[in-house]
């Protein structure tokens, strides 16, 4: 949160880092939307794009949990196992916090997820936040990098008290 | 008053601005940073009002009230969202309201709770600050008892 100075730009290139902000919002949650449309078996070609046309070919996917995969093809296979055991997943996905880089074409993004998930049949609320990557091409802003530390995946009928918080990534 | 092109250029960019200051709120409390460097984001003068939890004014205050929430609250997260930001650009303050849902620990106990916030805002040396964070409890109950019979603890 450092003091920005507004006064070094034009309006446009003010304009634009607004732009961008809202870009990578409308990219984020179009990451929860097909995530969960291929989690709950709505989409046969899933994840192949759209969904994975969202990430840069050599992104990476990481968390707490589930370790580091990278390049496109270890993040096909990282969600098609997702999908081998969950039937429902909501990722309800808020409260961004979006910086763009002064360079305007590399940004970093934090939000928070609150996930409602049936796994082997079992409800499951999972808690986690973002601290992703991002870059942008001649077509757009990609996914380069999420980080996504899991606090807690409690069983609905347990609450979290025993498991959070799970030890967590540095940001 | 007609705005000029620049004035309403502004006026996005502090709504943001206000946005991610209380975005850094939730996630200094959520990372369980110092009492020091959460009062940070508050005024000299600023003030904490957090209902059934008590009214903290100053950066002390507020510091010494955080560093020992831990002794009761082992674990939260702030889903802070929904953000409603009235900015004064001529006088440099601001208002917001937020919704705020939390999962959390409370004595070894899982909890729910549910706030609305309605802060206010001054901006010092080109930096916003909460002059004022004033959070409304709608409930605060055992996970396993939900807000139906009691909605905040007795003690």
């Amino acid at each position: 949160m450092a003091a920005r100075s507004f006064s070094e730009r034009t309006v446009e290139q003010r304009l634009q880092r607004l732009e961008d902000i809202a870009s990578i919002r409308y990219l984020k949650h179009t990451y929860a939307i097909l995530m969960d449309a291929g989690l709950c078996h709505e989409n046969e070609a899933w994840p192949d794009a759209p969904f994975l046309a969202l990430f840069a070919p050599d992104a990476v996917w990481e968390s707490n949990v589930h370790g580091r995969h990278e390049g496109v093809a270890a993040l096909r296979d990282l969600f098609t196992g997702w999908a081998a055991r969950l039937t429902f997943a909501k990722h309800h996905t808020i409260a961004p916090s979006i910086d763009v880089a002064p360079s305007g074409v590399e940004a970093t993004g934090h939000w928070y997820t609150w996930e409602t998930i049936t796994s082997g049949g079992a409800p499951i609320w999972l808690a986690a936040t973002y601290n992703d990557d991002f870059v942008k091409r001649d077509d757009g802003w990609r996914i380069q990098h999420i980080r996504s530390n899991i606090q807690f995946r409690a069983p609905y009928h347990e609450g979290w008290a025993a498991e959070a918080p799970l030890p967590q990534m540095g940001e | 008053m007609a705005q000029t092109l620049e004035q309403r250029v502004l006026l996005l960019e502090e709504i943001n601005a206000i946005d991610r200051l209380k975005q850094e709120y939730a996630r200094t409390l959520d990372r369980y940073d110092t009492g020091e460097a959460f009062a940070a984001l508050f005024t000299p003068d600023g003030v904490l009002d957090i209902g059934p939890m008590g009214r903290y004014e100053g950066r002390d205050a507020i510091a010494g009230f955080f560093n020992g929430v831990r002794d009761t609250l082992s674990f939260f997260l702030h889903y802070t969202m929904a953000h409603a930001v009235d900015v004064d650009l001529e006088a440099n303050t601001a208002r917001g309201t937020w919704y705020m849902w939390e999962p959390a620990t409370r004595n070894d106990e899982a909890y729910l709770v549910a706030i609305t916030y309605d802060d206010e805002f001054r901006k010092v040396g080109g930096r916003w600050l909460f002059t004022l964070s004033r959070s409304t409890y709608h409930f605060m109950c055992p996970y396993d008892k939900g807000w139906v019979e009691q909605r905040l603890p007795p003690d």
